[in-house]
């Protein structure tokens, strides 16, 4: 990532070099497949081609975005966060609750607490990974199960249900702008802060090389400990953020909610082409990942296609996209085409 | 995982006081000082357990939770060997699921026990196969594959059976899964885990495949270099794994006298907790399997005693959950307090 921008292509680059490089990149073969998918729902389902699908797709990937960016960061510096379902759980029934027994409280308080809420549970991840250099799978899976745990104590068979919601909670989540649902709003603003970020701030080029080499990393002198706290607290904080909107945008939150939510963003992530060996990635890909998983499950919907079919899909669809790009990866390296 | 290419193992001889050393070095590599520290937390749960409840040390709770755990207990042990080759799988619970259905499957539509058991074994050989092919034929983390086949497997098990049941067990099946030798406290199904294990054990700690998978585990290259067949290593190992998360779908199914599609679901990351628990090093080369076992005893004499106080599920879990960070946080502090910068991965 780094060495595309230091070296210089030495001769004047060509339409079809620029062509090549492009098509090498990886989130332009990842649009082809998004666009290819469009396309045959859109002819095996007339349905499918409306702005309320297209509404619909959005929505139901927004959350899974605003999570996504905060993972990404984590698995940019060569790490992994699998607790990020919990604590969407956790931040979700607390928030819902706080806003139940408290009538009175303003809205942005309730949301400024869970985000708060999110932010200590991901920088104890961050703090146990970064201060003791320990696996960060073991960490995060161990406090996958306490948050989990620390939520159904919290929650037992407790339920909070839309009536019981402070006035206004779930229009957090549903109002809209020119048919625009809100939760897009939401998560388009993170991402690109977080492209922005990652693109064009010498924090956001630190995180990324460490991730690419933390010994080098360390050796050039970057705090690498600090920047590795800072993704793991980031992706608690917006876990909290994504806790708020789950209960607004569903209505119901209990001990349950979001349990396995942690395999459904790192299948986008990991669709969206950010390696889990870290350095690598971007916020682009991130999207373009969610989307395709979204408008498969949609698409799948509009289709009538049986529920039980939707998760081998998906399964079939994250292995055919790493293998595929492993395969892009290993043809444009042996033609020395290094995009 | 990939990680391993760039992390070298830390050395402790370098540092660590000669006295001590001493000690370390007279001890076996498949029980070393984790795995006395484990059985002494094993002990320390179990009398504690005894004197909390009056229940707790009886043959028949023993029997119950055995027979409870068989699943979990077998696939630890495929699980044990893969981490230490520096992989993991986490679509073992969806391999336990279908496995279950296709068995289930076969047995409603007529097809005798044993013919339903081999097919589901091969079943279970097929889709651990797939994910070693994927991973080693295309150099990709495992984590990542098996995610992917996590959906994948499990999401054909619903294609199968969708949200039915199949309770068509033969009484033989049943029997076997959920009964004692007659005379003993022992579940059937757990004379055959320790017939596994064992024999996991010798191989893994005193055979020349058993090295193989350890110098694969410690440095990929290394093993190339030296002539090893790491694809073949990883494979049979990967499939090996599929075959026995089968055969615990199939005893499952037949405990529960039922094949549902979502039997064993989100059970991976207790088997890969537990294997952690026993210090296996999630960067592959370190580990015994006597470690992992002591792990899985102290896991599930916990949850036996938490069930006899109707200690809810997801609060087990918690406890699981503390022990895990406690088996990475622990050994950490010790080197941090002995002066030794901690590496950052």
């Amino acid at each position: 990532m780094m060495l595309r921008e230091l070296t210089k292509s030495p001769e004047a680059p060509t339409w079809s070099t620029t062509a090549r490089r492009l098509i090498a990149r990886r989130e332009v073969s990842l649009l082809a497949v998004l666009v290819a998918l469009v396309v045959v729902f859109s002819v095996l389902s007339p349905r499918f081609a409306s702005l309320a699908t297209a509404g619909q797709i959005l929505n139901s990937m927004s959350i899974v975005v605003i999570v996504g960016v905060g993972l990404t960061l984590v698995l940019m510096t060569r790490n992994i966060d699998v607790s990020v379902g919990s604590m969407v759980g956790l931040t979700a029934y607390f928030a819902a609750d706080l806003g139940a027994k408290n009538p009175d409280m303003p809205l942005p308080a309730v949301v400024l607490a869970s985000c708060v809420l999110g932010l200590l549970l991901g920088a104890f991840n961050g703090l146990i990974v970064a201060t003791l250099g320990v696996p960060s799978i073991m960490v995060t899976l161990g406090t996958l199960y306490i948050y989990r745990g620390i939520d159904s104590i919290l929650a037992g068979s407790n339920q909070v249900t839309a009536n019981t919601m402070p006035e206004g909670y779930d229009t957090i989540a549903s109002w809209s702008l020119l048919g625009i649902p809100g939760l897009v709003f939401y998560a388009f603003a993170i991402a690109i802060v977080a492209h922005c970020f990652i693109r064009h701030t010498f924090a956001g080029r630190s995180v990324l090389a460490i991730g690419s080499s933390p010994e080098a990393a360390v050796k050039m002198g970057l705090p690498a400990r600090r920047w590795v706290f800072f993704a793991f607290a980031l992706s608690g904080l917006l876990c909290g953020l994504a806790g708020v909107l789950w209960g607004a945008r569903y209505g119901t939150v209990d001990s349950s909610v979001a349990t396995g939510f942690e395999i459904t963003v790192l299948a986008a992530v990991v669709v969206g082409g950010i390696s889990v060996n870290g350095g690598n990635g971007s916020i682009a890909g991130l999207l373009i990942g969610a989307a395709i998983l979204s408008v498969i499950s949609t698409g799948l919907a509009l289709l009538n296609v049986s529920p039980f079919w939707l998760q081998a899909i998906q399964g079939a669809v994250i292995v055919a996209a790493i293998v595929s790009d492993s395969i892009i990866r290993t043809r444009t390296e042996a033609r020395g085409a290094s995009a | 995982m990939s990680v391993t290419t760039t992390h070298t193992p830390p050395t402790p001889v370098a540092t660590t006081p000669p006295p001590r050393a001493r000690v370390r070095r007279s001890l076996p590599s498949w029980f070393g000082v984790w795995e006395i520290s484990l059985l002494g937390l094993v002990t320390a749960v179990l009398v504690a357990a005894s004197i909390a409840s009056p229940y707790f040390a009886t043959g028949q709770n023993f029997a119950i939770t055995a027979a409870g755990a068989i699943g979990l207990a077998l696939m630890v042990v495929p699980m044990a060997g893969l981490m230490i080759a520096g992989e993991i799988d986490l679509s073992v619970a969806s391999v336990f699921g279908l496995a279950g259905v296709t068995f289930g499957m076969m047995l409603d539509a007529g097809v005798p026990l044993a013919g339903a058991l081999v097919f589901g074994l091969v079943v279970g050989a097929a889709a651990g196969f797939v994910n070693g092919w994927l991973t080693t034929t295309f150099g990709l983390p495992s984590l990542v594959v098996t995610v992917g086949t996590l959906g994948l497997y499990r999401g054909i098990a619903y294609i199968l059976l969708e949200n039915r049941s199949i309770s068509r067990i033969p009484a033989e099946w049943a029997a076997f899964a959920q009964s004692n030798v007659p005379g003993t406290y022992l579940p059937y199904p757990l004379i055959l885990f320790i017939v596994i294990a064992l024999i996991a054990g010798v191989i893994l700690h005193r055979g020349g495949f058993g090295r193989r998978v350890f110098a694969v585990g410690s440095s990929i290259e290394a093993s190339r270099y030296s002539g090893i067949r790491v694809r073949l290593v990883k494979r049979a190992l990967f499939t090996f794994s599929g075959a026995i998360s089968a055969l615990a779908g199939m005893i499952y199914a037949g405990y529960v006298a039922s094949a549902r599609a979502d039997n064993g679901t989100g059970l991976e990351l207790t088997v890969i907790a537990i294997v952690l628990i026993g210090g296996v090093s999630m960067y592959g080369g370190r580990g015994s399997l006597v470690g992992v076992i002591l792990a899985l005893f102290l896991v599930t004499a916990l949850g036996s005693w938490m069930n006899l106080f109707f200690v809810p599920t997801n609060v087990q879990n918690t406890v699981i959950g503390a022990l895990m960070i406690a088996a990475v946080v622990v050994p950490a502090l010790i080197l941090l307090v002995r002066g030794r910068r901690p590496r950052l991965s």
